[in-house]
Parts: structure tokens; sequence; C-alpha cells
């Protein structure tokens, strides 16, 4: 078991040997590139509970920072990669890593229908936005709808890229464009940071990710202004505690989210709906067989060229049956407020051109289930707070 | 069929997204006065590109045209007027969402973003230089067409 989770797995290398042995025979002068990038710095200040560090005090933990070449070493076949650092509190503090590396390679290339397969790590397609989720200008905000991608509730390894392989394809038919997107992937295991979000506390070991499986079906209209989809996720994550520890664990993740998006001259308004079923066996407790669910609305309007005012309302709820807790809290004595977050956001976004960005965002949180332990340990959490953030991006 | 309370939520919850979505669809591009012409180079040899084409072409969905030429797709600033009218005229969207799936793919790795040139005249002169190359230009409607039109401008090499 690696304990290196980010290093290339042997099918990248194979990968990436195929790459060097094409480009040898093609002479370099002919080949058409682009270079492109990205940074962007945070800052997050909060009263009642930390995200993002300790952000009660202020925190500037939270940056992005990434640079991606893309080559098209024959007109059917792209090869690009992506290096990523990023730091968002205690979640995150991998540090640099290889984001995406990938040959494309496009057997069918019309305007009617295009199909292919991307080999290496893909981006995962699932929902509306985790594809491009660590670029600021690609994502709805500073902060990702927590109740479709994840982020806080330690999944962010699990859905953002695949080590294996991906099917694309497409068929434009009118004003219509429908594709569907299968990927796959290696077994893997998460990182240390991973781990702590998702593990009990005083439980120490490794997680493995397998029988992985994500798909998106979308439909667009007239080159993007409604978008709506339907994507699958599956995953089944195998704890394994360190010797001494007496607690395993195997659980079968399935996600199912739906989507819509709709473009206009000076709206925009996203929605998402997620059901998660988790089902498996814990040692020592009753089996696992759950159902979570959750959602957000999201509508940006364009205030004035380069402006835009976003609002929106993002909840997700550990069980679908008991949404508010309370009956979880009457069983185990726990707090019912760590079963769902209610998420009030309100943002602006200021771009003077096409390199620069500038966001700011009010959160008003009504629930705990979203908290990072690691930016909380030691003090109790506060049902209710209220986050703020501003995120400054240069991007080219 | 019964459904508890907080399903009952749910389900009126994507009743209301589904109703605002219908209503927000009343903002649907409309069309211009202006004629925008499409250009290609010298060594065009299909017929003008119909919708489908062009969009496909300019979501960066397909990098070569049938002959196996690279497809070089040239745009005009984002906020350029010239920009924004063939958005919506030609490809029925506008340029901050075509700029959205640009990005998307840029920064997955799953395609070039187009060349943005400066001005028309730029315009001209990329795509008459470039094999491969599709660009677009705003031209004064002749006065006897009622409505508009994409017609298509093969540019040789003599061309102003």
């Amino acid at each position: 078991m690696s304990t290196y989770p980010n290093q290339m797995p042997e099918p990248a290398w194979r990968v990436a040997a195929l790459l060097m042995s094409m480009l040898v025979g093609t002479p370099v002068a002919a080949l058409d590139y682009q270079v492109h990038g990205f940074a962007s710095q945070g800052f997050a200040w909060s009263e009642g509970n930390n995200a993002f560090g300790n952000s009660r005090s202020g925190s500037f933990k939270l940056y992005e920072a990434g640079l991606n070449g893309s080559l098209v070493v024959r007109p059917d076949l792209l090869a690009s990669a992506q290096v990523l650092v990023r730091d968002a509190g205690a979640t995150d503090n991998q540090g640099l890593r290889l984001d995406y590396a990938l040959l494309d390679y496009q057997f069918l290339a019309t305007a009617e229908a295009n199909a292919g397969i991307r080999l290496g790590r893909v981006k995962n397609s699932f929902g509306l936005f985790n594809e491009s989720r660590d670029v600021v200008f690609t994502r709805p905000g500073i902060t990702l709808p927590q109740s479709i991608y994840l982020d806080s509730y330690g999944f962010r390894r699990i859905l953002f890229a695949s080590d294996g392989a991906q099917l694309y394809g497409g068929l434009a038919h009118g004003d219509q464009y429908s594709s569907l997107s299968v990927a796959s992937s290696v077994n893997r295991s998460l990182s240390k940071d991973e781990k702590e979000l998702l593990l009990p506390p005083g439980v120490t070991g490794d997680i493995n990710v397998d029988n992985f499986l994500v798909a998106r079906l979308q439909n667009e209209t007239n080159g993007g202004t409604w978008r709506y989809g339907l994507s699958y996720l599956q995953a089944t994550l195998d704890l394994q505690a360190d010797p001494g520890i007496p607690f395993d664990a195997n659980l079968d993740l399935q996600l199912y989210v739906l989507s819509l998006r709709h473009d206009g001259e000076r709206y925009a308004l996203s929605a998402e709906y997620e059901l998660m079923s988790s089902r498996g066996k814990v040692s020592g407790a009753p089996d696992i067989n759950s159902r979570g669910d959750g959602g957000y609305v999201q509508l940006d309007y364009r205030l004035r060229p380069g402006w835009t005012l976003y609002g929106r309302y993002d909840a997700s709820f550990a069980d679908w049956s008991d949404r508010d807790g309370r009956e979880y809290a009457a069983t185990t004595g726990s707090d019912r407020h760590g079963r769902f977050t209610r998420d009030l956001m309100l943002g602006l976004n200021w771009k003077p051109d096409a390199h620069w960005g500038v966001w700011a965002e009010l959160h008003h949180i009504d629930g705990t289930s979203s908290l990072s332990p690691s930016d909380n340990r030691g003090r109790p959490p506060e049902d209710q707070w209220n986050l703020f953030m501003l995120m400054a991006s240069y991007r080219f | 069929m019964y459904l508890s309370p907080p399903r009952q939520r749910t389900w009126s919850a994507l009743l209301l997204i589904v109703l605002l979505s219908v209503l927000l669809a009343a903002t649907s591009p409309k069309a211009s006065a202006e004629d925008i012409e499409v250009l290609v180079g010298p060594s065009w040899s299909a017929p003008p590109p119909d919708r489908q084409v062009l969009r496909a072409v300019f979501t960066m969905r397909i990098r070569t045209w049938p002959d196996g030429t690279p497809v070089r797709v040239f745009v005009l600033p984002d906020d350029h007027e010239v920009h924004g009218i063939f958005c919506r005229e030609q490809l029925g969207t506008y340029p901050y969402v075509l700029r959205n799936a640009w990005d998307r793919m840029v920064f997955t790795g799953t395609g070039l973003a187009p060349l943005t040139v400066r001005d028309e005249q730029e315009m001209r002169t990329r795509v008459r230089n470039t094999p491969g190359a599709i660009g677009y230009v705003r031209v004064a409607r002749p006065s006897q067409a009622p409505t508009p039109s994409t017609s298509l401008a093969r540019l040789r090499p003599g061309d102003r």
C-alpha cells in the first residue's frame, strides 16, 4: 500500500512512456500547444466555528495555484497535464500534486457526433462543477455547494479525479447536444488529510477506494444556455485500522445527482440535488444502511459588465428521513446539529478584466455536519455560525 | 402517494426551481440587425458551415476539419460588441457562457482555448494567413435584405 497516494500509479507511467515515444517521431516545431495557469489567495473570517484554518482569528490558509499545458500531438490526440498546489486549512495540506495528466484520443469528431477516450489521471465529470472545482473562475463562488461536492465531508479525493480511463461521447441534434461520460479508476488509498475527515476520533488506519465508477449524462441547448444532467458515482471504502485498534469498516457508497443550469442575458440559475446511499458494515456496530441527501439553488445576477451578485441556499442532511436530527439525538444522545448543514450565502464578484477576479461571500450557517474536525479541535461546535470570505485570483 | 412533510418540502422546492427556470427562459438571446460574416481561410473547400458546425467549432468540440486540417478558431475579446452579436445571433448563446465552456476545457486538459484577436482587422489578417482558420466579422447588411443571414467569406491571399 502506497504511503504517497498522489504518486502516479503504474498505468500513468506507461501512458507517459507511450506519449514520449510518439513525440520522438514528430517534429517539435510543428506541434500546437497552450499553457495556462491560475493563482488564488483567499481569506476567511468567522464567528462560532473555524473553517480553512483558525478563521475565528482570520485565516489566509486558503490558496490554490496551478499550471497546465496541452499539446496537440496529432489532430486526434491531445496530451495535457496540470500541477496544482492547494491549501484549505486543515482539510488540505498536501501541497504540490499532479492534478491531471492524460492522453485524449478522439476517434470520432464530426459536428453531429464526437467520441473519445482519455487515459491517465482524468477529472471526473460529475454534476455541473466537479471537473473544474479548483479554479475559482469556473466554480460558482469561493466555496462549492457542500451538499453536492462534499469538500468538507472528506470525499474530495474520491470525487475529484480518476486514475484510469474515461470514455466520452456526444450527439448534436438540432439545438441540443447530449453527452455521456463514464470513468473508472484503479484502486487507490486516501491521504492523511482525507482520512482525518472520515475516520472517527481515535481511529487510525488506511482507507482504500475501489469499485469506482463515475458517469454523467448531460443535455445542453444552444451551446450551453440550458444544461441539465444526471450524474452517478459509486465507490467502496475499505477501512483497515492499524493493528491494535479493533475497528474495520467496509462501506458501499452511491451518489446520484440531478443538475440544472440556465444562463440568461443577466441571470444564471444553478440547482442540483444529490442523494447519497451508504451501505456497509462497521465492526462492533449495527450494519449501516442510510440515505442522506441535499441540494442547493443559486442565482447569479449580472449587475453591470464585470460585476455579478450571487446568492445561494445550500442544505445537506445526513439522513433524509430525519432532516432536523431530532430522532438521531433521541436515539444516541448526540447533538442533532451535527446531522445537517443549512448555508445561506450572499456574494459579490468583480472581474476588472480577462485575467483578474475578486470575490466576497458572507455565509450564515445553521448546523455543524460540514465542519472540519481538524480545524475545530478541542472546542465544542456552535450550532449556528457566520463565515465571511474573500478571494483574489489571476488566470492566464 | 403519501409523502412525509420533509419529502413534500423537497418536491416543492424542486418544483419551484423548475418554475423559476421556465420564467427565466423568457430571457433567451434575440437576433440583431447586423450581419455577421463567418470568415474562413483560402484553403476552405466545403460548403458554408451551418449552425451545428459553428457550434461544434466555437465550443471547441471538434479539433479537425473533415479533410484532416486542424481547426484554428479565432475570436474577438469577450466584451467586444461584434463578439456579443456573433454569440447571440449565430450560436444562440452569450459570451460568458462560451467563456465558461472554454475555461472548463482548458482547466481539465480536454481542449484548447480559441485564439483571441484584438480587432476585426487583426481577425482578417490572421484568418487569411492560417490554414484551417475560422473567425467572424461584422458587415453592413445590404439594404434590400430583410433578415439577417449567415454568409461565408473566403479570404484570398490578396484580400485587404
